[in-house]
């Protein structure tokens, strides 16, 4: 039953998250109504839905980067810190079960919320602009302008990057047994690497993989690796960190 | 059927600078009441959460219900019920809610049993645990581990900072419903005088080490303490003697057993012996674990009585 | 049934959960026949641990105040314990020695030693 317990324990969250988002979209769409009354939301409309994609791909990736830090703190490493590990895990259960359980719980939360997400927000716009999608010949691929727009792909980094925020900040406050402790470590590191990033890109010309996988410095001078590599990369990544916290609470002394 | 529900060999964990643990060789029978005492920090709890594989031993090994430790540790944890010293449960959650969730782990779990605990024990079951009193919250973390159908309960500290009224509650039930029929309680405690009243065997730590272990019908047939007084008495404890308390002439044996044989040889010496008193389970832990005193001179012509007020 | 027990006392709980149903049967309240409480429910009412009181019933049983019946249940006994005259007053020794000790200690005379001993029959309701 520990993934019910786990959904007790992140329900408030999750609440809080769709209220917020609820309420953001809502004054968004009143916004998009006055200004609908004010001028016609014509034009092209391949711009249009290049325009709907990329708001509603926004709204996801922040909610996999904001949820993906919340969530990642309700683990085991949380239960250290209320004091309950010593009553959890002396149920009978591996510690590897209580990690990927977990895990895989607030996995599964994350992305039904993103997708929630990006479903809201797709049709509060829409609301605005009627189905834009029907109006372009290739909705899931194409170009605007210099921009390659390839949804799946950016369904992908979305994943990865929900995958990754969550991670480290579960491997975060397993590791250190609890939950701001984790957090403050995981936006610690987050930060760092995108600091080293850009150093290294401005000295040294070299181009770490990047958390934003639609960045297109690889069309740089900078060194990179091939975005193949760097998505293979994070999603190994992404997988390590949950192993990672197995080993860290398997050795552990609670 | 293994004789022991807990044998350790040598168990120890040392940490850099302190031995919490070092060498423990505990027998705890089946089917008794096993009251573990030692002052604060002398290793109760390290030993009891390595018992229950929370922690891992510095060396040493153990075994729990003929089970290998902690090779087996999952069927260790089935048929272990677990009142940790920190009694605290998920917050959020009510009773009824904790007893959802620690079903599916035990399985000789049963509701009834548990809906009867929370009736005799008078526990709310529709609170959320944080706004429980301490009382409550003992009293339903006991619950769950009971209503687990454990072979062994291994109890840290259950009576710590509960009200006369409850810690009555806990050990009628404790006694009515679970003493006996192979079942094995293990509990450390600091309230001697219940531990007396309710314990078969009766083990104390000291510093990581065990210094006694023994049935509680021994430590009050053989433990006595012998005041005698006389000249050149040994002052030391040696042998048989395990604590000495002198003030001028009169000096107090604590021996472990022979007091009959003691108290003649210190005749045979000229001493005259004044008297040989049984000792309860509270005197006996304090001459155990004090410290090393150097004899007290002074006083002379006290009598007994003032001697051992003055340790 | 109320016996009642003092752990601070020095006297073993056997023997005092012993001796208090056995001044109950000498003083008629509890007579032959009567049911005593199960080991289990004894134990839990009085918070000791049931080995004690299995104990205490076990030496009662040896001595034949009670007996228990198979398939559960313990019970006063029918008839009186078939000691010999000796080995009763053997029993006895101790305790009338005890009471002389004390009784000399605090300077009682021999009479009135005797006349503590008479009181004690008469509130138990024995007669000479």
């Amino acid at each position: 039953m520990y993934f019910w317990k786990y959904w007790r324990d992140t329900r408030r969250g999750v609440f809080v998250y769709l209220g917020v988002l609820i309420w953001i979209v809502l004054f968004w769409m009143y916004a998009i109504y006055r200004a609908n009354r004010l001028h016609n939301i014509g034009g092209d409309p391949l711009i249009l839905w290049a325009m709907m994609v990329g708001v509603t791909f926004s709204f996801v990736y922040m909610c996999a980067i904001v949820m993906g830090l919340i969530l990642g703190t309700s683990n085991v490493g949380s239960d250290f810190a209320k004091g309950t590990a010593e009553f959890l895990l002396t149920r009978s259960r591996s510690r590897r079960y209580f990690v990927w359980t977990g895990w895989l719980t607030g996995m599964a939360e994350l992305l039904s919320l993103m997708i929630v997400t990006g479903f809201i927000v797709v049709g509060a716009t829409a609301f605005a602009t009627g189905p834009v999608w029907r109006r372009v010949p290739s909705p899931i691929r194409f170009q605007v302008d210099q921009d390659f727009i390839d949804i799946p792909k950016m369904v992908l980094a979305a994943v990865l990057m929900a995958a990754l925020v969550f991670g480290l900040t579960y491997f975060m406050s397993v590791l250190l047994k609890s939950r701001q402790r984790g957090v403050i470590a995981s936006l610690g590191i987050l930060t760092a690497y995108q600091a080293v990033n850009v150093i290294l890109k401005d000295w040294a010309r070299i181009s770490l993989p990047s958390l934003d996988l639609m960045e297109r410095a690889y069309a740089s001078e900078t060194w990179h690796l091939s975005p193949q590599v760097v998505m293979l990369f994070w999603a190994v990544l992404a997988l390590a960190f949950p192993f990672a916290a197995q080993v860290a609470l398997d050795r552990k002394d609670i | 059927m293994t004789e022991y529900a807990i044998t350790t060999a040598q168990l120890a964990k040392i940490y850099p600078g302190v031995r919490a643990v070092d060498g423990l060789d505990l027998r705890v029978p089946r089917g008794s009441i096993y009251g573990f005492l030692g002052r604060n920090g002398a290793g109760k709890t390290t030993t009891i959460r390595m018992l229950m594989c929370l922690a891992s031993p510095t060396h040493g090994s153990a075994s729990i219900l003929g089970l290998q430790w902690p090779a087996d540790r999952l069927a260790i944890l089935q048929r272990v019920g677990y009142l940790s010293e920190k009694k605290l449960l998920f917050e959020a959650m009510t009773g009824r809610d904790l007893m959802r969730f620690n079903r599916p782990y035990f399985p000789r779990w049963s509701d009834e049993a548990a809906k009867r605990y929370a009736e005799r024990l008078e526990i709310p079951m529709d609170r959320a645990f944080r706004k429980l009193s301490q009382g409550n919250r003992t009293k339903l973390c006991l619950l769950l581990a009971l209503a687990q159908g454990a072979e062994l309960l291994i109890l840290d500290e259950p009576t710590s900072g509960l009200d006369p009224v409850v810690m009555d509650q806990l050990l009628k039930v404790l006694i009515e419903d679970y003493a006996g029929e192979g079942r094995t309680i293990f509990l450390s405690s600091h309230n001697l005088a219940e531990v007396e009243k309710v314990a078969d065997w009766v083990g104390i730590i000291h510093q990581g080490k065990l210094l006694l272990e023994a049935p509680l019908e021994e430590i009050r047939a053989d433990f006595r303490r012998v005041a005698a007084s006389g000249n050149n008495l040994p002052a030391q404890p040696k042998a048989q003697i395990f604590s000495v308390a002198s003030s001028g002439s009169f000096t107090e044996y604590f021996v472990r057993n022979d007091a009959e044989r003691f108290a003649a040889g210190l005749r045979a010496q000229g001493a005259a012996v004044l008297e040989t008193s049984p000792l309860n389970l509270e005197q006996v832990f304090l001459q155990l674990v004090k410290k090393e005193e150097p004899c007290i001179s002074g006083n002379i012509g006290a009598t007994p009585a003032a001697v051992s007020s003055s340790i | 049934m109320f016996v009642r027990v003092n752990s601070a006392s020095g006297l073993p709980l056997y023997l005092q959960v012993e001796s208090q149903i056995k001044h109950a049967v000498a003083a008629g309240a509890l007579k032959q026949g009567d049911a005593l409480p199960s080991v289990r429910k004894m134990a839990s009412d009085l918070r000791i641990n049931p080995n004690t009181v299995a104990r205490a019933y076990q030496d009662l049983e040896r001595d034949g105040l009670i007996r228990t019946v198979p398939g559960g249940g313990t019970y006063v006994a029918d008839h009186v314990p078939g000691l010999l005259k000796t080995e009763k007053m053997k029993r006895l020794r101790p305790y009338a020695m005890q009471l002389a000790v004390e009784g000399t200690h605090l300077r009682l005379s021999p009479d009135e030693i005797v006349k503590l001993v008479e009181d004690s029959l008469d509130e138990l309701g024995v007669k000479p």
